[in-house]
């Protein structure tokens, strides 16, 4: 897929674990984990949000569009 | 009773009557050929769409009945198990919906085939070219056949709008 999940990235710079990210905006690890993969067909701006807001970071610093062509 | 659960019970009381049914013409038919024909000529020697006066006539008839009982009897196997399926597992599955499209492809073959055989039969031990396209018989089974393969390609988009749903975080 051409849009790319840096969570990971985000998550190291803050020393922050995927477990506490989980906890923190009310999302069970699994479905983070879905997400953190690639695996997502959607993500609700609720969720979006709630992950801005815990890593104080902006949606364009979690989601990356790469161009495959 | 639920009506799912009827129509479990209608589908496996099908099933079960058909394989009697099949064994039974099996009987006849090894009843035909070991024992007495001539017996079974009287019996079944003016069915209904066309005489049956020789030995042969009896014999692919008969052949023909197993074989294509066969096939309606494995299409009603395919509905029970997809009716089960359907009551007790999780809905919008791959097995539902290749289901739904092979009995669809099933009951639209031999509706065409069981028409073109009799044409056939009539054809080769009546000496009659005749073709019957009966509303009940043909177009109305032909269109059941369409329907569950259109109801395959509707289960098929609900599965991708599920998948989509579930992997919406």
């Amino acid at each position: 897929m051409p849009i790319n999940i840096n969570l990971d990235s985000v998550l190291d710079k803050r020393g922050m674990k995927s477990n506490e990210l989980a906890e923190a905006i009310n999302i069970t690890t699994a479905n983070l984990s879905i997400l953190k993969t690639g695996k997502a067909k959607a993500v609700r701006f609720s969720t979006l949000e709630a992950i801005c807001k815990v890593l104080e970071c902006q949606p364009g610093d979690i989601l990356e569009y790469i161009d495959n062509e | 009773m639920k009506s799912s659960e009827w129509t479990k019970n209608i589908f496996s009381v099908t099933y079960y009557l058909m394989i009697i049914g099949w064994i039974f013409l099996l009987g006849i038919l090894l009843y035909a050929i070991f024992i007495n024909s001539g017996k079974i000529l009287e019996i079944i020697g003016d069915a209904e769409e066309f005489k049956i006066k020789s030995k042969n006539a009896l014999y692919t008839f008969l052949t023909y009945g197993l074989l294509s009982g066969a096939l309606w009897i494995y299409i009603i196997y395919i509905f029970k198990n997809l009716i089960q399926n359907l009551i007790f597992g999780p809905l919008f599955t791959k097995f539902q919906i290749a289901s739904f499209k092979l009995i669809g492809q099933l009951i639209i073959f031999m509706t065409i085939l069981d028409e073109t055989s009799i044409m056939v039969v009539k054809a080769i031990f009546n000496s009659r070219l005749e073709i019957e396209f009966d509303i009940f018989d043909f177009w109305f089974v032909i269109a059941i056949g369409t329907f569950l393969i259109f109801l395959s390609k509707i289960f098929n988009k609900a599965r991708i709008l599920k998948q989509e749903t579930e992997l919406t975080v």
